[in-house]
């Protein structure tokens, strides 16, 4: 019993945190009709960076607003140079794009800093809840409050403000957007530092678990694109929902079953899914044109 | 459409080049001492695994990024077949078909999505492909990794490690691959699939089977990459998980990219390029950063229009007569 209630609580903790993880990529497919597959590594540039402050002992808020910031700037920057002038050819170009942007961070951090696993500070860990035979710590916390107020500010952001509308409109008809002076290009470059910004806020939280290396972060990337396909890519909504899907099966998988399993068990519920509901729990069936 | 799909006149230049390049690199790799030709067999062997992944790319313009996923499958599968003492013609027919079988159970799904869903779902599919040889260790051998006899022959010739006979193995399959490949497209069935691909449709407003295809060429590209795991196995002649990291989807997909999705030629260059290129620049880039390479050279042509060297070399002399003035 113990088990099954740790199993569920640390479930929706981590489940927040992939569909955190999850919420930027949705950011950039709302604007652009595809995703980012750098986003771990941009969350792994930045986190080696502020690795830096800390190794000098700088106090955490300041690393974790490096890490938020310079991640925030890289995304940005990959917009304007990598990925944008590739959109010509297609949204499935530009997507792959990313992975080559993506890869090519990862080369370059192999190649400075190496493969070492380093250990990352994360944002407490005294125990400040405690439910029963579950103790949440402050990292944890943390993590709970930081994702509640992003998918608030994005719900918000996306329905009520004109801001959102733009997102919007700007991929689902870039003629009308064009026509009405959006500047469509600037609100995806917008998109993309504000993606970078919330892939590092959830490497922040995903790091100290892993231990930081070229490659640790992209476990989130993985975790976070199951959350977006079972939620649906319209909405945070159904992110968070697909989020805790995800984060629950990952949880119980290793409680009962195998903690080597957890991949395979995610993937055989991702495609159950996606044979009832191919847009994902709560997406829309596009109309198509014939 | 009678470029992309390489029929009336482009047919016979195709077949040439295919058959030249391939031949010249076949000779090239037998001269070569035995650490080249080495990579050389690893860029051909990983060159069959790129054709199949590139008739997902380019005849249904789906991204497959779990195409390690069979790779590894047929590896293991022909591995533990050969170490039950049967054939290595027969261990790899097993592994081929059984990569097929379940590379079209898995289409079955995969299909039904399109676009930057089908890369997710199948980006999902690789990550599962480390822990599933850790689990199967009754198979596998885990961690511990499973052997390939150093004496596997077939019709009495040696064909592992860096043996010039598996070098004219691989080639063989490759071309024979690639020439199955170039005729099929040139056929009624090729205007199907590219019918399929193109237009869905409106294909299925003819009353063609999309779903059917589609999972057929899913089908065949998993047999490529299972066919490419027995191969692999041949040439490196022990498996552990490491040799089929996530990062080996990633690379085939790198390869279709650098190549050119479009053409069996493409297969090749982009094969070489991942399989011999990072071992023989070691000096200038450390292997684990190969991922720089990689990427810039991905990026490189993705933003020339992602018709990758082949398509570039075929379209090179359509360029040059528009260039010169002539008519095309």
């Amino acid at each position: 019993m113990e088990l099954l209630a740790s199993a569920l609580v640390l479930g929706v903790v981590s489940g927040l945190l992939y569909a955190l993880s999850g919420a930027g990529l949705v950011l950039i497919y709302r604007a652009s009709g595809y995703v980012s597959f750098a986003q771990g590594d941009i969350a792994a540039v930045g986190l080696f960076c502020s690795y830096g402050l800390y190794t000098a002992g700088v106090p955490y808020v300041v690393i974790a607003l490096v890490t938020v910031v310079v991640c925030a700037v890289l995304g940005g920057v990959i917009a304007v140079t990598a990925v944008l002038p590739v959109e010509k050819h297609g949204a499935l170009s530009a997507a792959m794009a990313t992975i080559a942007v993506g890869i090519f961070l990862q080369g370059a951090a192999t190649a400075t800093v190496g493969n070492d696993a380093r250990p990352f500070p994360s944002a407490g860990d005294r125990t400040l809840v405690s439910l029963g035979p579950v103790s949440l710590q402050q990292a944890q916390v943390v993590t709970l409050v930081a994702a509640a107020l992003v998918f608030l500010g994005l719900a918000l952001a996306f329905k009520k403000s004109s801001l959102g509308v733009v997102i919007r409109a700007v991929n689902d008809s870039p003629q009308a957007a064009h026509l009405m002076g959006v500047p469509a290009r600037r609100v995806k470059v917008m998109c993309w530092v504000a993606a970078g910004a919330l892939a590092g806020l959830a490497g922040l939280f995903v790091v100290p678990l892993y231990s930081l290396t070229p490659t640790s972060v992209n476990a989130i990337l993985l975790f976070g694109f199951c959350a977006i396909v079972i939620g649906g890519f319209d909405s945070v909504a159904g992110a968070v929902i697909g989020g805790i899907v995800v984060g629950l099966t990952a949880n119980l998988t290793s409680a009962y079953i195998s903690s080597g399993l957890v991949f395979v068990v995610i993937y055989l519920v991702l495609m159950a899914l996606l044979l009832v509901r191919p847009h994902g729990l709560l997406g829309q069936r596009p109309l198509e044109r014939v | 459409m009678a470029a992309v799909s390489g029929r009336g006149s482009v047919f016979t230049p195709r077949v040439v080049m295919l058959v030249a390049v391939t031949l010249l690199v076949m000779l090239y790799g037998l001269s070569a001492p035995s650490s080249l030709r080495y990579s050389i067999i690893i860029g051909i062997v990983m060159a069959v695994g790129v054709l199949g992944n590139n008739a997902i790319t380019g005849l249904l313009g789906e991204i497959n990024l779990g195409a390690g996923a069979f790779v590894a499958l047929g590896a293991y599968t022909f591995a533990y077949l050969l170490s039950q003492g049967r054939s290595v013609l027969v261990a790899a027919l097993v592994a081929i078909v059984l990569s097929m079988v379940v590379g079209a159970v898995l289409a079955i799904p995969t299909t039904r999505l399109s676009g930057i869903f089908t890369a997710l779902v199948t980006f999902a599919l690789a990550s599962t492909v480390h822990s599933l040889v850790m689990e199967l260790s009754r198979w596998t051998g885990g961690q511990r990794g499973i052997s390939v006899p150093f004496d596997a022959s077939i019709l009495g010739f040696q064909v592992t490690g860096s043996n010039p006979e598996l070098l004219v193995l691989v080639t063989v399959v490759f071309l024979a691959a690639g020439l199955i490949a170039l005729g099929i497209l040139r056929s009624r069935i090729g205007r199907t699939l590219f019918f399929v691909g193109e237009i869905p449709q409106a294909a299925e407003c003819f009353g063609v089977a999309t779903r059917r295809w589609e999972v057929g060429i899913w089908s065949v590209a998993a047999g490529l990459g299972g066919l490419c795991g027995c191969l692999y196995a041949l040439a490196v002649n022990y498996l552990t998980p490491e040799l089929f990291p996530f990062f080996l989807s990633i690379t085939l997909l790198v390869a279709c990219f650098v190549g050119g999705p479009r053409a069996p030629l493409g297969a090749l260059l982009g094969g070489l390029f991942i399989g011999a290129v990072p071992t023989n620049i070691q000096s200038i880039i450390p292997a684990e950063a190969s991922g720089m390479l990689f990427g810039a050279a991905m990026f490189l042509m993705l933003f020339a229009g992602g018709l990758g060297l082949a398509g570039m070399l075929e379209r090179a002399p359509l360029a040059l007569r528009r260039l010169t003035g002539g008519r095309r």
